[in-house]
Formats: structure tokens, sequence, C-alpha cells
């Protein structure tokens, strides 16, 4: 279990984290989520030992290791470039670990190739990493990380380096990893499909501070402010004077592009108005449609066999009252 | 004080030195302090006092003195518009060999980099010497040139031409070696884009490659700029009674006792190089443009259609490369010539090995090249372990600390050498207590100890700046897998460290090997290093003494060749060249 409590770190007298405090248990894949700054990664390192915080403390599997060096925490970590050492064979880079802790040879000779058959580098030991496509020089960042047989291991952005299509394969392989070797994850990201699609938990993080954890659904579905809920997944505002009893409640009311629904009011309580198309935009599957209700400017989803008609036709909306996601004006 | 521990307390943590290592850390701050005192700023301050606070008569009175002397007058007037001339000429030479080699197709683009990149292992004295003997009056090119045209002046090599033309030559190795990797750099999409606009590739090149390299450029002006202001070997040797420089007059004067006078005219010439400096680092500052492309397309060489530019191009690249191979080849050829041979021929009649068998077979005349090499390794090792502390200090430190070694190492590389000579002399020729009362003048240590402060800039600077370019990534991946502070250095940082420390190190070594101005103030009969020995016999008449001089100066081209060979194996134009 990794735990840390009140945490405080401090740049050049500029505070980037502020009083923060989470636990992940063991075997969980937790994901720090948020946009570039928020200090995510400052986080992480603080949690690998990289960044000291300026108050606070750190416990690994119940231990305090707020005062111990990086080397002596026990936990593997998959930079976002790999830091693979390009002066090394891929054998070599996942031996590193093992030489420095004083391993001997018979045990390097055993473990390293087991580890390099088991993510599927094993043709490539005596390659040197700028050899290797990226996907393949992900695997052995991974392998080294994993090497000492630590049950934490940090991702910090492991995958943006990668093409589309690649980010899911890996996506799903380190996932598979964790789940098999019954790892303990912290995993920063700034993507929240890769971050929905990954985690068991995520921390929506924004200016140092945690806005929200929770599971991916949860996130979702009910987003606690205004900032979790447009930061994950696409949301459209609707205008307020469409809400009921407007005038006396000061809410903002939120809704995901699938609860946009097509077609007049069915039940009492559904809000319905009327839109004006402004464009759409096939996706395969489905067709996004860009809509307009007076200044509001509305997305909502359709199957792509819904034939919606030339720019400017009036097309009829409804909302169900339980799909609103309703904040308070106050909260930022 | 307070401030300096808290500085040091700050640098400390931060460098998050372990337990054990502390005191390695304080130690090893504590002899570079001592170093940088000791050998830089009290060899400064002693050339500030000799100049300015002398018992029987004042400042005033010196400057006044040395503005009266005609000679001192000429030398000055001589040393500015020589740099001048210097500067773009060869920028003129530099600037085409380089668009020759990188972004031109000419013919043989392979030997012509070989022919330009002879300055590298043929520099200062030693080709000096050799220019000197291919195109004085008693050389191979100047008899064919009396052959072709029979009523030419066969002393034309000499005075201030021939100065010039050795300087503009003799210093395009900047050029070579930083704007070269610059050029490299560019990318190539946008000289298409401009080709795609109706630009020929020679404008391209002029509008659109020179702008961007421009930073570079003013590099390595300022470095020839430096190098052509405090120039002793070519005006000594080649410049005659009629064409001196500054340093020459700085030299006579030290050596007839007269330090106030050298001691200012050094500060003069310490102070002019600082000014030219701080103008270029002022100009260069409004002009560095960064790529904006995330896939850059490496430098490709344009084929040039225009059939007038294409000749134009080939014969002035090929007339370089006759220029520059030369020289090279006749000092080679002629150190295997019989003696007798050297004063007559146009080419050797035969060839044998009875020159280098009297160079290795005297130890008089072996000394000075063991010397040379025994001095230069023991100034490189100290300088080696100095940058690698120091580097890591001016990198990963922010402190007060870091900004103060940084600032203070940088200082020789701006000082003309001839004042680093005269403040060793004026601090060491008492006893010093900063070196256990011992005094240094006459010693044999002096001259690997002033040429430890030639090379403590560049190889400060180009180390630092590789670990700049070191991905901190890496340092933290071998922390996270257990390594302490030695083991990461060991095995990640000084591994990758390795071609730029091998680079520095080759040369600094060339450097120090053909080293003329700082030995000629400094050498002593037990530490007479090659330059000496090789302007000895250069200027002398005696056939047996100039091949003697020919052997030396092929001898170190040989063991140069060697070294820059395998420094671009490791990676010579890869490494972090920001020169300035």
């Amino acid at each position: 279990m990794i735990e840390l409590q009140e945490i405080d770190v401090t740049f050049d007298g500029k505070r980037v984290i502020e009083k923060l405090s989470l636990s992940v248990s063991d075997g969980e894949f937790f994901t720090l989520l948020g946009p570039s700054g928020c200090g995510k990664t400052t986080l992480l390192r603080t949690v690998s030992g990289f960044v000291n915080p300026s108050a606070g403390r750190v416990y690994i599997n119940g231990q305090d290791v707020s005062a111990r060096p990086p080397e002596d925490r026990g936990i593997g970590v998959v930079f976002q470039n790999y830091a693979l050492f390009p002066h090394m064979s891929v054998y070599d880079n996942v031996a590193y670990g093992l030489r420095t802790a004083g391993a001997s040879r018979a045990r390097i000779r055993d473990e390293v190739p087991r580890a390099l058959e088991r993510i599927g580098v094993a043709d490539h030991a005596r390659k040197k990493p700028a050899e290797l496509s990226g996907g393949q020089q992900q695997r052995v960042a991974i392998a080294r990380a994993l090497i000492l047989g630590t049950k934490v291991l940090l991702f910090d952005e492991p995958l943006s380096n990668l093409d589309a299509k690649l980010r899911e394969v890996m996506r799903d392989e380190i996932r598979d990893i964790q789940t098999r070797l019954g790892l303990t994850v912290i995993y920063v990201t700034h993507d929240q499909q890769e971050a929905l699609a990954i985690s068991d938990r995520i921390a929506v993080m924004n200016a140092g501070k945690i806005r929200q954890i929770g599971s991916p659904r949860a996130l979702y579905t009910a987003p606690a402010d205004r900032f979790a809920c447009t930061f994950i997944g696409e949301t459209s505002r609707l205008p307020s004077h469409l809400l009921p009893g407007h005038a006396d409640v000061k809410k903002e009311a939120y809704v995901r592009p699938e609860h946009i629904r097509i077609g007049a009011a069915e039940k009492n309580d559904d809000l319905g108005f009327e839109t004006s198309l402004e464009r759409v935009t096939f996706l395969g599957a489905r067709q996004r449609l860009q809509l307009r209700h007076g200044n509001a400017r509305l997305i909502a989803e359709a199957p792509s066999d819904f034939i919606a008609g030339a720019p400017d036709a009036v097309i009829a909306v409804h909302v169900r009252r339980s799909d609103l996601l309703l904040f308070d004006e106050a909260s930022a | 004080m307070s401030a300096l521990v808290n500085a040091v307390a700050r640098s400390q943590s931060r460098l998050s030195w372990p337990q054990p290592g502390r005191i390695l850390y304080l130690c090893a701050l504590a002899a570079l302090a001592w170093a940088i005192i000791t050998f830089l700023y009290v060899p400064l301050g002693s050339v500030f006092t000799t100049a300015f606070l002398q018992e029987d008569h004042t400042a005033g009175e010196t400057i006044a003195r040395l503005a009266g002397a005609r000679n001192v007058r000429s030398a000055l007037w001589n040393t500015f518009w020589m740099t001048g001339a210097t500067v773009i000429t060869v920028n003129i030479v530099g600037l085409f060999q380089v668009a020759a080699l990188e972004f031109f197709k000419v013919r043989g683009s392979g030997i012509l980099k070989i022919a330009y990149a002879t300055p590298l292992v043929f520099g200062s004295v030693t080709a000096i010497t050799g220019y000197n003997f291919v195109y004085g009056s008693s050389g191979a090119v100047t008899d064919l040139l009396a052959y072709v045209f029979p009523g030419i002046d066969r002393n034309w090599f000499h005075g201030w031409p021939a100065v010039l033309i050795a300087h503009t030559f003799l210093m395009t190795q900047y050029h070579f070696l930083f704007l070269r990797a610059a050029i490299r750099r560019v990318d190539f999409a946008t000289v298409e884009a401009a080709r795609s606009l109706g630009a020929s590739p020679m404008r391209a090149l002029v509008q659109i490659v020179f702008p961007v390299i421009l930073p570079t450029i003013f590099a390595v002006s300022l470095l020839v700029l430096l190098a052509a202001l405090t120039s002793l070997a070519a005006p000594a040797i080649l410049g005659g009674r009629e064409f001196r420089m500054l340093n020459q007059m700085i030299l006579g004067l030290n050596s007839i006792r007269r330090q106030d006078m050298a001691a200012m005219l050094a500060l003069l010439l310490g102070a002019i190089s600082l000014a030219v400096f701080l103008a270029l680092r002022w100009i260069e500052r409004g002009q560095r443009y960064v790529g904006g492309a995330k896939t850059p397309i490496p430098m490709q060489r344009i084929v040039l259609k225009n059939p007038v530019a294409s000749a134009l191009v080939q014969s002035f690249a090929w007339l370089l490369f006759v220029i520059y191979a030369t020289p090279v080849l006749f000092t080679i050829l002629f150190s295997f010539a019989p003696s007798r041979s050297i004063a007559t021929d146009i080419f050797p009649r035969n060839l044998t090995l009875e020159n280098y068998r009297a160079v290795f077979g005297a130890q008089q005349t072996l000394e000075p090249l063991v010397n040379s090499v025994i001095m230069s390794i023991m100034a490189i090792f100290a300088v080696l372990l100095l940058a690698l502390f120091a580097g890591r200090l001016i990198t990963r430190t922010r402190s007060l600390i870091g900004g103060v070694v940084e600032f203070s190492l940088f200082i020789p590389w701006i000082l003309p050498s001839s004042l680093v000579a005269i403040g060793i002399i004026l601090a060491f020729d008492a006893p010093n207590p900063l070196i256990g009362g011992e005094v240094l003048l006459g010693s044999y240590a002096i001259l690997p100890i002033a040429y430890g402060i030639l090379i403590v800039p560049m190889m400060v600077r180009l180390i630092s700046a590789s670990m700049v370019g070191l991905d901190p990534a890496l340092d933290e991946a071998a922390q996270a897998l257990g390594a302490g502070p030695l083991r990461r250095f060991a095995s990640i940082t000084l591994p990758l460290l390795a071609p730029v420390l091998i680079l520095v190190s080759a040369l600094a070594f060339n450097d120090l090997v053909n080293e003329y101005t700082v030995s000629a103030f400094l050498y002593n009969p037990n530490n007479r290093p090659l330059g000496i020995a090789i302007a000895v016999f250069a200027t002398a008449n005696d056939p047996e003494a100039l091949a003697k001089g020919l052997v030396y100066a092929t001898l170190v081209m040989g063991v140069s060749f060697i070294i820059i060979m395998t420094a671009d194996r490791f990676g010579l134009g890869r490494a972090p060249i920001t020169a300035a």
C-alpha cells in the first residue's frame, strides 16, 4: 500500500502541491489525471523520492520512506521517454538493477533471459535501445523496472511517445502485467480516455490539488465539480432558462453528448427544446452533431444512419432530468 | 561569510550527496577553490599590481613611455588591423569550406574534407614552420613560382602578407569543427521551401541557412578573433623585423625585465579581448533562431545546375585543397629527405630515415618531444578531474557557488595567453605560501600548470555542455534501480560522457603539443617543449636543423592525426559544441 499524508511541495517558493493526502491499495491500478502543470508528475516523483516534499510523509507498505533516497525505496519507475541507457544492450539494461544489487552471475543469467522472454523481446537482447521500436523500448523499460521483484511500479506518461494504435495495445499490456503480477501501480497521464480505460481508480488533479477520487465510472457519471465534469468526457452546458425553476436555483447544468436525445420530450419532466443544426461530423459507428440553441452550443451523438438534414435544419431534442449534471454556480 | 556557508549547504543539498561522499565532496570543493584562487586570481592580481602599483613610478608614466615608443604603437596598430583582416578572410574561406562540404555537391568531397581538416593536426607553430618551409624564400613552392615567373621576389612569403595567409588558412579549424555541425542541424525542409519559392541554391544558402547558423558563425568568429589578437608564432616566424604584433612586444619587454610595461600591455590586450567578447555576445543575443520543426529533415547536398556557379565552386574548392595539402605533403616528404636535398631540391631525390634516426638517437633532440607529451598529459588529466567535478557543480546546482566557479573557469578563455603567462611569472617568481612556499618560475611544473589554465575553459565548457545534454531521467532510472551516486557516475554518466571526454582531451592535447605562446614565456632548460624546439629549427639556416624541425612537425601531425581520427570515431561533430 502507498499512502501520502499532507504532502506539500514548493519549487522556488511557489507551492505546487498543497496538503495532499491519498492512499493506494495493494494491487490497485491508480491513475493521476490532470492537465499539464497540475502537479501530477511532481506527485509521482514525490512517491519515487526524486522530489523532496517540504512537508508531509510518504509510506510504502507501511514504512515511512520520506527520508529515504529513491534507490532505497524499492519501487520501479517507467519514465516518459523510457530512459533506457543508450550505451548498454537490452540485456545489460535489464540486468542493471541486479548488478547494482550485487546479484550473482548465475542469478543474472537465469533471471534476465526469463524477464526478456516474458515481455517478448528475447530476440533483441543484444541490441542497443536505439535499434528497437517504441513499443519494444517500452517493454524493455517495464522489464528493467520489474527485475528486482518490486511490487510497486510508477509510470510517468509512458504511452505519450507512441502512436494511437500502439498506445491501445501497450495500454492493455500494461494492465495485463499489472493484474498478472499483482502490482500496485501509480500511473500518470493527461489523457482521460487512457485513464478511463486502464484504471481501478482515478484521482483528478488541478492546480496542485485533488478534485475527486473515484472509479472511472463514478467520475464519468457523477463528477464532483465542474472541473471534473468538463475535464473528463465531453459535456455541453445547458442554457439556464431551460432549467425548471431557473429563477430561484443558482445552478449550472451540464449534459453528456449521449444524453442529448433526438426527438421531442417523452416524459413530462424531460427537458425538450428545439435546436438548429450547425455541423455533422461522421465518426464511423456514430456521428457527432453540433447544435445551437440560442447562444448555447450543444454536442449530441447519433447513430451513423441518422439523417440529420442540411445545416440550419431544426432538430427537436430532449434531456432526461436524471441525466443532468448540476453544480453550484460558485463551484470552480 | 555566512552567505557562502549557506551557499555551500544549499549546493550540497541540491546535489544530494550521500553521507560518506560528503567529506569527499567538501575536499573536492576546497581543492577547486584553491586551484581557482592560486592559479587564476592571484596571477591576475599580480599583473594588476605590477602594472599599476610600482614604487618608483606611476602607472601614468608607464603608459606614457609605452605610448611614446614607436614600435609599441606600430605593434598595436598591426595587431588591430591584422585581427580584423583575419576574421574576414577566415570567414570567407571557412564559410566556403563548410558550404563545399555540407551544402553543395562537390566532386571528391571526401578528399577535400581531409585537406580542409589539416589545420586540426597541422596547427600553430608546426604549421607555421611548414608554411615557411614550403612558401619561404628557399621553399619548394617559391622554387616552382620562380621557375614559372623568373622575375618573382623569392622573399614574397614574408611580413604581413605571410602572416595574413598563415592566419587565413590555419585558423579555419573552428569553422571545420563547429560550423559544419551547425549546418548539419539546419532543417533541410526550410531550404526546400525557399527553393520552391524560387530561390537558387546559392540564395537559399545565404538567405536561409547562414542566418540560422549565425550564432555559431559569431561564436567561431569570436574564437578566430581571440586567436588572431594573441597570435605569436606567425608574426615571430614569418613577420620579420617590419611586422610585429603586440604579443611579441610583451615577450620582448618581459625578457628585458620591464615587467611593469609587459603587464600593462598584456592588460591592454586582455581589455580589448574582453571588450570584443562582450560586444559580440551582445550582438549575438538578438540573433537566435529556434527551429520549429518537430521532425527536421537532415541537410542534403545540392547539385549546382548553373554551370558557371558549379565551375566556380568546384575550382575554388580544389584551389583550397592545393593550398592546404601542399605544406603538409612537403613537410612529410622532406622529413624523409637527406638534409642536403632540403635546401636544394623541389622534390627529394631519394628518401631516408636518417633525420628520424638523428632525432630519436640523441637525447637532446628527443627531450622536447617527451617533455611536451608528458606535460600535456599531466595538464589534461588534472583538468579532466577538475572539469568533471566543476561541470557537475555548474550544471546540477543553481547556487552562487556554481555561478562563481563557472565564471572563474571561463576567465582564461578571454584572457590572452601572454597575460596568463606574465601573471604566473609575477605571482610565482618568489616563494609563495599558496603553493607551499615554492617558486614556480624555473621549475618543471610551471608549464603543465600554465597548460592546464589554457585548456580549462574549453574543457569545462564542452564537458558541462554535454552534461546538460544528458537526460536526467537516465540518472534517475539508475537511482530507482538502487544505484548510489558513485555507481551512477561510473556506470551511466561517465560512459555517456566518454566520447566527449575523449574528444576534448584530444583537442586539448592537439593544442598543447603545438603550444608556443605560453611556452615562449615560461619554458626553461628543464622543460623545453616541442613548440619552442620547432620554432628554433624553423628559423635556422642549417638544413640539418631544419630537417629535425620537419621530423618534429611530421611526428606531431602523426600523433594529432591518430588522436583526431579516434575522436572522430567517438563522435566529433555530434558533441555539444556551442562554443560560446
